[in-house]
């Protein structure tokens, strides 16, 4: 056992808590400075912190457990324990298998003695239905599609108000969602994050048979989505790119952004790529040069990455991560390998798991940003950007990190590697 | 543990309210306090501590507070008036229970 394992432990028990926001991290700070004072005790008797961590989580015990003792508070069915001491095995077992297992809670919820409600239904059919709501919003957050996951959890906790693991998919997801659109720019406004749903929806069929042209493959799109396209042809036709460019495709089940991304690329090539970006609502699309050239800044608000209760090197780890992100960058950007890509966030989310601070900090900034490769402007120029601060500026291209916030004057490429790694570190915690 | 489970059961809450009764504690203290002052023979876990605690607070007879005053940020409990009257209360309960086994104990074991 390792100090992951108290992580880990402390996250569930959390997880099981049926207490206010408040209640529960009261509790976790409780438990943990008593971990602590444990763990310096055994360690000044000369236990290892490994040994120390696993007869502490000994101590602790059970967190499901736990967390039923330390929830009883707020129960309001029949089945509360008088004696905190003793719960019957048969009840900790059928804890247990209610949150394990999707949709047995009801059959667990007998098992503990819990008086269905009159006039409700049997408790079969509703625990049939209950386990099929619980697959589809697995599945629904699977494809990512977090919102309507929640929805569909909704609808279980309507039937179920104490369904376990209802609750902890819903929390997890609001947190998500609230992470997710906590990284949009606080400038961005409701239309542009509108079109960023839109963009993110799938499209059963796409079909532009042999000899559609460009300009009508976009009509196409306007009109099957409803999306605001706007496309700045003055910048295209000095590349060469005529309206009348051949496309053609035959696709099913298609994210609307990776459509778009296609079209583009089929018009677009190599030295003249294209490339979009919304604003205010609209999508733009343009090319790759024009995008480079134009930046924003934006600020990104990382101190809940950086909070943590549980472990100051890890906070200490983040900051450096950040300030190094911001030292490192270069500027420009133009493609991006997706494969390398995620590998290296998978790494990274690892990495910071098992916390060894240097190495993460480290790995940011020799690899994150080289493989933003510097764009159409050549090789990163130092400080020629911006303002002045630490960072290390390329064409149009600066950054620093302050206060747990990071500032960064790029462009949409750049801030979209960046939103999507905040996302996937915040998911992974 | 030295006691057996079903004799400490009914009493753990006493217990904790007596330590409290020495003056104001956090959850650690309050373990070694119990070890110390029974011998070694009552180990509580601090799974089993806490549930107590939060439980003696939510009836009133305890309060918490957050204080770093030592160094560091800890939850510190203490009696309330409420939990004094039920320390009392509790206390006269368990002697009288205890004389009523007593007077019934004796005499059986002399004739064992």
């Amino acid at each position: 056992m390792s100090e992951q394992d108290f992580e880990h432990w402390l996250r569930l028990l959390g997880r099981m808590l049926r207490l206010s926001e408040t209640q529960r991290s009261e509790i976790r700070r409780e438990l943990l400075d008593h971990l602590e004072t444990q763990l310096e005790h055994w360690m000044s008797q000369g236990l290892s912190r490994e040994e120390a961590i696993t007869r502490a989580l000994d101590e602790f015990g059970d967190a499901a457990a736990l967390a039923h003792d330390l929830s009883q508070l707020n129960v309001r069915r029949k089945w509360i324990m008088r004696s905190t001491m003793g719960i019957g095995i048969a009840a900790v077992m059928a804890l247990m298998v209610s949150l394990l297992v999707p949709g047995t809670n009801d059959q667990a919820q007998m098992a503990i003695g819990n008086d269905p409600q009159p006039g409700t239904r049997p408790a079969y059919t509703e625990a049939s239905t209950v386990a099929t709501l619980m697959d589809e919003a697995i599945t629904l957050r699977h494809d990512h599609r977090y919102t309507e996951a929640l929805e569909v959890l909704n609808k279980v906790l309507a039937r179920d108000a104490d369904h376990t693991r209802a609750r902890w998919m819903a929390d997890d997801l609001t947190f998500v969602l609230s992470a997710v659109h906590g990284l949009k720019n606080p400038e961005e406004d409701a239309a542009t994050a509108q079109v960023r749903d839109q963009l993110n929806q799938t499209l059963s069929s796409i079909q532009f048979p042999e000899g559609t042209i460009f300009s009508e493959a976009l009509e196409y799109l306007r009109e099957s989505t409803g999306l605001n396209i706007v496309v700045n042809w003055v910048e295209l036709e000095i590349s060469g790119i005529e309206r009348d460019a051949k496309v053609s495709m035959n696709l099913k089940d298609t994210k609307l952004s990776k459509v778009l991304d296609l079209v583009l690329q089929a018009v677009g090539a190599g030295e003249f790529e294209l490339g979009y970006f919304v604003d205010e609502g609209v999508v733009i699309i343009s090319t790759r040069k024009y995008l480079d050239r134009r930046t924003i800044t934006r600020v990104y608000d990382i101190r809940d990455l950086l909070t943590s209760e549980l472990d100051h090197g890890r906070k200490a780890t983040l900051e450096r991560l950040f300030r190094g992100v911001a030292a490192g960058m270069p500027g420009g950007s133009t493609d991006r390998i997706e494969q390398e890509w995620n590998s290296l966030v998978k790494e990274i989310v690892a990495m910071l798991k098992r916390q060894s601070g240097e190495e993460v900090a480290m790995m940011i900034q020799q690899t994150i940003f080289t493989n933003i490769r510097p764009g159409n402007g050549g090789s990163p120029r130092p400080g020629n950007g911006g303002p002045g601060g630490p960072g290390i500026g390329g064409p149009g291209g600066t950054a620093f990190y302050i206060d747990g916030q990071l500032v960064v004057r790029h462009t949409h490429q750049v801030h979209e590697e960046i939103v999507e790694l905040l996302h996937r570190l915040r998911l992974s915690r | 543990m030295g006691f057996g489970r079903d004799i400490l059961r009914g009493s753990l809450d006493l217990m904790v309210l007596s330590i409290l009764a020495e003056g104001p504690q956090y959850g650690y203290l309050i373990l070694q306090r119990l070890r110390e002052a029974s011998r070694g023979q009552v180990e509580l876990k601090a799974g089993t501590l806490y549930p107590i605690l939060h439980r003696l607070e939510a009836a009133g007879s305890v309060k918490s507070r957050w204080d770093d005053s030592t160094g560091r940020d800890r939850k510190w409990y203490q009696l309330t008036p409420k939990g004094q009257r039920a320390l009392r209360h509790e206390a006269e309960a368990w002697y009288a229970y205890s004389e009523c086994i007593q007077a019934l104990l004796t005499p059986a074991l002399r004739t064992l």
